[in-house]
């Protein structure tokens, strides 16, 4: 799919094919995608595990559930579930498993050098003891990492261009670990649970969103970016801004899914008199 | 550059490890010979008019210092360099200065200059 | 472009062409695209800020430049800084963008959406307790007479808008790539800018996103670990298993792409030294 319209696409979806499986390659491009987003010292920070909802009992899919997200994880037939590996500097630096600005690859490969500043011997006397060393004795240190969550949205965008649906999640750390091993140095992200959508491609439309001079901004904080109504025109064309919610029929779609999954929420409106 | 350079002048200064430090990482990055010559030289030129030597200068900027503090040393060293060498530049022209810095990058002190345009 | 190439095609650039401007309509598409990226429990966290080299005074690029960043910031016209705003938790307290989410069918009744439930048990038992934790962090800006200390924020909140900040920063390069820029996630970033571009103390930030025409070669796919490295299937230790045929297809269409280093890359960096005064 054309990416303006992935992203124009992309939305939360919450109701799902439940039975019917994601194909492997599918589940895999998602991954793929993930693994090809930029990382800084091009570090894996983002690590994950990826569980099935028929392979779980009751009991383990509600272990992952916390008050923001539960159906979803009865709905969704794949969950991915996102992490920062808080260890991930450390086994890079001591392990060099991996091609990496410690590894001296990337120097290696010509991805940077000299021009930029940089040679092998910055890397060893300068980068190694000065900046990536310090403070790992300290061992593994939460706090988030937004590497993580680049590779998480590529993971998302993908999973819509598959003609998948999906949303973000938070998910029980601790039900995770028991259910699924992770580890306590993985320090969890989000869960990207997805499937085949039985929604409208819409879903109800493109999802409300705080005005725009208050995100995007040029030169500073109190200077909004100027939006063009032409840009605007020319991203609707190419299907990156869609049509925005509340859409009409919307609330009569959700009674219907909802009864359809026998979930509260179905029943039609009192009649007018 | 404005001095041509000596055979013995070059030589001379392979003397130093950190000239041949330079030597083999420019031949190891690049995947061609060393740098010229006439770089050496300006190197050479580069570190008498400042009363020092190739190693000196390497060794000034990356010495091992107390811990926690090495960064901020080496920053202050560093930048000295950065001026001496835009300095440098401003009696003898880019090539020269560059000639500097790519003695001083593939020691491991990394800088970049303004670019020309 | 087809999504699957503008993941296969985003690389790091370095070497941008330092005339050549960034035509607003391009940066507007990258801002549309941040603007509609996923957010993190609904939480307006992210504020988007574009910063243009040729804006600045030569003393406010004086102040940016570091010896190991300034022919970059000669080099790259557009920075665009990606922030998260700390205080939208807070902002986020009221229940509003619940409630509009629950009206406009996107949060529903069938998943325990209700405008009750948002106040009765969402904001107290996952927003403010997110807030509230013990565990904080300060936030400290270097000044020239030192180190400042502003508010300090739970680590929870802080990792949460970390997340927010990479999703943003993801759509981010992605578009860019789309339109045809060069891009960069920075870790090496110029100063912070902060009262440069009046950002406020509850603003934080990760890398900074380097943008241009790049004058540069897009070059090889940067080398990757394995993906069964990286991911697992089922339970923690089990590697998921990278299938041939699904890379073979992927690099059909273009996601994963030949590896770096192109036969030509040395003689490509030499020439763009030459090209911009850069040392050898």
């Amino acid at each position: 799919m054309e990416f303006k319209r992935v992203v124009g696409s992309r939305r939360s979806v919450r109701y799902f094919e439940t039975e019917r499986p994601v194909e492997r390659a599918k589940v895999e491009t998602i991954l793929q995608a993930a693994r090809l987003a930029s990382r800084a010292m091009n570090v894996p920070w983002g690590k994950g595990i990826v569980a099935y909802r028929h392979e779980l009992t009751q009991d383990e899919r509600d272990a992952l559930k916390t008050p923001w997200a539960g159906v979803e994880f009865d709905l969704a037939p794949v969950y991915l579930l996102w992490y920062h590996d808080t260890d991930a500097r450390r086994v890079n630096l001591t392990e060099a498993r991996y091609p990496s600005v410690p590894s001296g690859v990337l120097q290696d490969i010509a991805v940077y050098g000299p021009p930029h500043g940089w040679s092998r011997k910055y890397v060893e006397r300068v980068i190694l003891p000065e900046v990536l060393t310090p403070g790992l004795e300290r061992g593994p240190a939460r706090g988030g990492n937004s590497d993580a969550g680049v590779s998480l949205a590529q993971a998302y965008l993908a999973a819509v261009d598959e003609g998948l649906g999906a949303c973000l999640v938070p998910f029980d750390e601790q039900g995770a670990r028991r259910v699924l091993g992770a580890p306590e140095y993985w320090e969890p992200v989000l869960a990207l649970v997805f499937g085949y959508s039985v929604e409208s491609p819409e879903a109800g439309g493109q999802r409300p969103r705080p005005p725009w001079e208050s995100v995007c901004f040029d030169g500073h904080a109190r200077t909004p970016f100027r939006r063009d109504p032409a840009v605007v025109a020319t991203l609707e064309a190419a299907g990156l801004i869609q049509e925005p919610a509340p859409i009409g029929w919307r609330a009569e779609e959700v009674r219907a899914l909802s009864r359809g999954f026998e979930l509260p929420g179905g029943e039609p409106p009192p009649r007018s008199a | 550059m404005t001095t041509q350079p000596t055979v013995e002048g070059a030589r001379a200064l392979e003397s130093y490890g950190s000239v041949r430090e330079w030597q083999f990482s420019f031949q190891n990055f690049w995947r061609t010979d060393g740098p010229p010559d006439s770089w050496k030289a300006a190197l050479g030129r580069f570190a008498e008019q400042n009363g020092t030597d190739p190693d000196a200068i390497i060794d000034e900027v990356l010495k091992p210092a107390p811990a926690g503090e090495g960064l901020l040393l080496r920053t202050r060293a560093r930048r000295k360099y950065v001026e001496l060498v835009d300095d440098f530049e401003r009696q003898e022209g880019r090539a020269a200065a560059n000639a500097v810095r790519s003695f001083l990058i593939h020691n491991g002190i990394a800088m970049t200059p303004g670019i020309l345009r | 472009m087809e999504f699957k190439a503008v993941v296969g095609t985003r690389r790091s650039t370095r070497i941008w062409q330092p005339w050549r401007p960034v035509e607003e309509a391009k940066l507007q598409t990258i801002l549309e695209a941040v603007y509609r990226a996923p957010r993190v429990l609904e939480v307006d966290f992210v504020r988007a800020l574009v910063m243009r080299r040729d804006a600045l005074t030569h003393e406010q690029l004086l102040q940016l430049k570091t010896p190991t960043t300034t022919s970059q910031i000669e080099l790259c016209p557009i920075v665009l800084w990606v922030y998260a705003d700390l205080e939208a938790l807070g902002q986020a307290m009221e229940g509003a963008v619940l409630e509009e989410l629950i009206d406009a069918g996107a949060l529903n009744e069938s998943h325990g959406w209700t405008r009750e439930r948002v106040h009765a048990e969402i904001i107290p038992d996952v927003y403010r307790p997110i807030l509230e934790r013990e565990d904080r962090v300060p936030m400290q800006f270097r000044t020239p007479d030192g180190m400042r200390e502003g508010p300090s924020y739970s680590r929870e909140l802080v990792a949460l808008a970390r997340t927010a900040i990479g999703i943003a920063q993801a759509h981010a390069l992605l578009a860019a790539v789309d339109v045809g820029l060069g891009v960069q996630l920075s870790a090496i970033a110029p100063a912070v800018p902060k009262e440069i571009l009046g950002i406020p103390d509850s603003w934080i930030v990760s890398s900074p996103i380097l943008l241009g025409y790049s004058a540069e070669q897009p070059g090889g796919q940067r080398p990757r670990e394995p993906l069964e490295e990286s991911v697992c299937e089922g339970r923690f230790g089990r590697p998921f298993e990278s299938d041939p045929d699904v890379v073979e297809r992927l690099k059909q269409q273009q996601m994963i792409q030949d590896p770096q280093p192109t036969a030509w890359r040395r003689a490509e960096l030499r020439r763009l030294a030459r090209m911009f005064g850069l040392p050898e």
